[in-house]
């Protein structure tokens, strides 16, 4: 099974080195090598997992009995949610890849088991996070330590688990019905599943409140309130035995389904009938960008995967203002958000094209170019949401109309960076340039810098000179990145 | 005209492309012949711009040019269709139409080539959905559609159907008329023959002869153009202890 899962993991990393403009011919056995190394990569996500890890920590020092009850569920809805969405987001990625082609011909009746494996790679280093206040918590309260361990590693099951459900559910199906109705199906799983992921952000955000103390009191039977139940060792013990079985049995049952619809991927398709060609308006850009919506509303995972990062702040339009009220910085904080969160969509965009990027390559399209079109791909969606939320908390407060052209700038920005961050690289090839931890490390200090540059204005001068300096600044940094996409 | 001087590839350690050189005329149409392994693909994946040579030059009317440049000029059609599954291919169309800048013609080229190879039927469906001989059709319009005046095809008759196989021969010949240069590589050595003007023949990498049908038949010895790539290739004699040892069997 390890042998099996090592081969695959070095065949995905090749599929994507090949796709990768910074890789050359002569370097990639080289590269390869360094890329397949298991080991190495969970050790650097771990790396990455351990700070913000170790902040939550500072929070388990101050707390009694009852908060620390709060803080675990909090771990565990972190824990769950990291591996849900991964999972549900990774498993499309390898699929669409192709690592399980070769498979397909094969005996085999539950290669799904291999692609369980291969996102456990990806997964285990939310455990990372959790580690420093478990630590803490084995130390002052040992049996409960042990419960508290035992439930984040169910959580981390679970959150996968559901995460191949989801991806069994809505994932594989790959859609062409011609109208309304087969794009209004697709949005209706995509916000089904950005709202599931919401309501445990709620969670989240609330979890240390006293009132959320009290009302995890009375619902103790149910994942992940059950956690809280750790200082009661003979009750958590039967919950997390109850919760094992539940998961074992949806993930059996899920990977058997998954493996089918990858040994045969559904095709939901309905001729339009024999028409005449049509060009449609636009500019190569437009029609790339075209493409990759295309590709996400036929494709409902890649969608998912898409808005994830996006839908995941979108609570936040809500809490903030409502508890900050209309000030400046609390009603800019969202908009802030969400350009940054639009950075890290980059990578999903950028996988959309799977292996069919050799298609790409065969045409005369220029590295730039390729990269503008991905711009304006990932940052539609955080404009459209930024742009409601401002016109929907105008309805409130008329002075919020002043924050209209964040809505625009932030996002633009965020994108057009990240896009010039990842093709920068010399060769004028269009390719997939590989995303990393330290990528998007460094990646999202220079989107926080460059939006707080184009912020800062407000918040720091006020007033209306605020939003004039705000709006300039703005506009001068959209007009230096374009100029890097617009240069030969 | 495509000049290829003295070009190398090589994958790591590997050698690919071992000092190939050969010029390809305007209108003319050169076949490239070897086994499988022999370098082929990838002399032509250079020739597209796909691949940097690790050492030589590609010259097309006696300059280099960047790959985006030579991919502007050349119409490639892969061994295998590479194509985008989730889309139709007249969004696939659509797409390369725009890449390609072709403006105004675009509709009237692609509904010409659509009714050509007689996949009007199948143009609102998935790639994903079609057989291997429709997405080779679709692989092949999306070569053609911009009107190349270099048309490099990789096997490209591989999974037609007799019909479009010849279409596809007629549209290559009127290239050839039209002053286009053709190079294609093909294991159906008859149709090599009937097509090329010139060939060469790629084994292990380097090009080991090339010239018309008759003078490679004079060069070999032999009568028939599958007798000379045998003895060419040094594969005449392994045929012949292959077939004694399954006999052995």
């Amino acid at each position: 099974m390890l042998d099996f899962i090592k081969i695959l993991y070095k065949e995905l990393q090749y599929r994507m080195l090949k796709q990768n403009p910074e890789i050359t011919d002569e370097n990639l056995e080289k590269e390869l090598k360094k890329a397949s190394n298991i080991k190495s990569a969970i050790a650097l996500g771990s790396f990455f997992c351990v700070v913000p890890g170790l902040l939550l920590f500072t929070t388990f020092l101050r707390s009694d009995t009852i908060n620390v009850s709060s803080l675990l569920v909090s771990l565990a809805v972190m824990s769950l949610l990291f591996s849900l969405v991964s999972t549900a987001t990774q498993s499309s990625f390898i699929v669409v890849r192709g690592v399980f082609d070769p498979l397909k011909v094969l005996p085999i009746d539950h290669g799904t088991l291999y692609l369980s494996g291969l996102l456990a790679i990806s997964i285990a280093p939310v455990l990372f996070i959790a580690l420093p206040g478990l630590v803490y918590v084995l130390v002052k309260y040992p049996l409960s330590g042990i419960l508290a361990t035992l439930w984040v590693l169910t959580g981390i099951f679970a959150g996968h688990t559901l995460g191949l459900f989801a991806f069994s559910v809505v994932g594989l199906k790959i859609r062409h019905k011609p109208g309304r109705k087969g794009i209004l199906g697709t949005l209706t799983n995509v916000l089904a599943f950005a709202l599931y992921i919401g309501s445990f952000l709620v969670m989240m955000r609330i979890a240390n409140t006293e009132a959320f103390a009290e009302f995890i009191g009375e619902y103790p039977l149910v994942y992940p309130f059950s956690v809280a139940t750790v200082f009661e060792p003979l009750k958590s013990t039967a919950l997390l035995g109850e919760h094992v079985i539940i998961f074992v049995v949806v993930y059996v049952v899920s990977l058997k389904k998954l493996w089918n619809i990858i040994v045969e991927p559904q095709y939901v398709s309905e001729p339009g009938g024999i028409t005449q060609f049509h060009t449609s308006l636009g500019n190569d850009i437009t029609a790339l960008s075209v493409k990759d919506f295309r590709i996400l509303f036929k494709q409902t995972s890649l969608l998912v995967g898409f808005l994830a990062p996006v839908t995941s702040v979108l609570v936040l339009f809500f809490i903030i203002p409502s508890e900050e009220g209309f000030i400046e910085p609390g009603t800019i904080i969202p908009l802030f958000l969400v350009g940054i969160i639009a950075a890290a969509t980059s990578s999903v965009s950028l996988i959309l094209d799977g292996t069919s990027i050799d298609f790409l390559r065969m045409l005369p399209l220029k590295k730039r170019r390729f990269a503008l079109s991905k711009a304006v791909t990932v940052m539609i969606f955080p404009v459209v949401f930024s742009f409601l939320y401002v016109v929907f908390f105008t309805l409130y407060d008329r002075e919020v109309l002043y924050f209209l052209p964040y809505a625009f700038a932030f996002p633009v920005i965020s994108s057009l960076l990240a896009m010039a961050y990842y093709f920068r690289y010399p060769r004028d090839e269009v390719g997939i340039p590989k995303s990393s931890w330290g990528k998007v490390i460094m990646l999202t200090c220079s989107v926080v810098l460059l939006l707080g540059l184009a912020g800062l204005p407000v918040v720091v001068i006020g007033g209306l000179s605020g939003y004039v300096v705000g709006y300039v600044c703005s506009g001068g940094i959209i007009l230096v990145l374009l100029w890097w996409f617009m240069k030969a | 005209m495509i000049q290829i001087m003295n070009i190398y590839k090589y994958f790591g350690d590997t050698p690919a492309v071992n000092g190939i050189q050969f010029t390809v005329q305007d209108g003319e149409i050169y076949g490239l012949l070897g086994p499988n392994g022999s370098g082929k693909t990838t002399m032509m994946k250079i020739m597209v711009g796909l691949l940097p040579p690790t050492k030589g030059k590609l010259l097309i009317d006696g300059k280099v040019h960047n790959p985006v440049a030579i991919k502007e000029m050349v119409g490639y059609v892969p061994e295998s269709p590479i194509l985008y599954e989730s889309l139709t291919p007249y969004e696939l169309f659509n797409l390369v139409g725009k890449i390609r800048k072709m403006g105004s013609h675009l509709e009237s080229k692609v509904n010409n080539l659509v009714r050509a190879f007689e996949i009007e039927k199948y143009c609102n469906q998935l790639v994903g959905t079609l057989s291997f001989g429709t997405k080779q059709k679709v692989s092949i319009i999306t070569a053609l559609m911009h009107d190349p005046r270099i048309l490099i095809l990789d096997e490209a008759m591989n999974g037609l159907d007799p019909k479009s196989a010849r279409i596809l021969r007629e549209i290559l010949i009127t290239f050839k008329k039209e002053g286009k240069t053709i190079v294609f590589s093909t294991h159906i050595l008859p149709l090599a023959e009937m097509m090329c003007d010139r060939m060469g023949v790629i084994h292990k990498g380097k090009l080991i002869t090339e010239g018309t049908v008759s003078q490679l038949k004079e060069v070999a010895h032999e009568k028939n153009l599958e007798d000379v790539f045998l003895k060419l290739t040094e594969s005449k004699k392994d045929i012949k202890e292959i077939l004694d040892a399954i006999k052995g069997v």
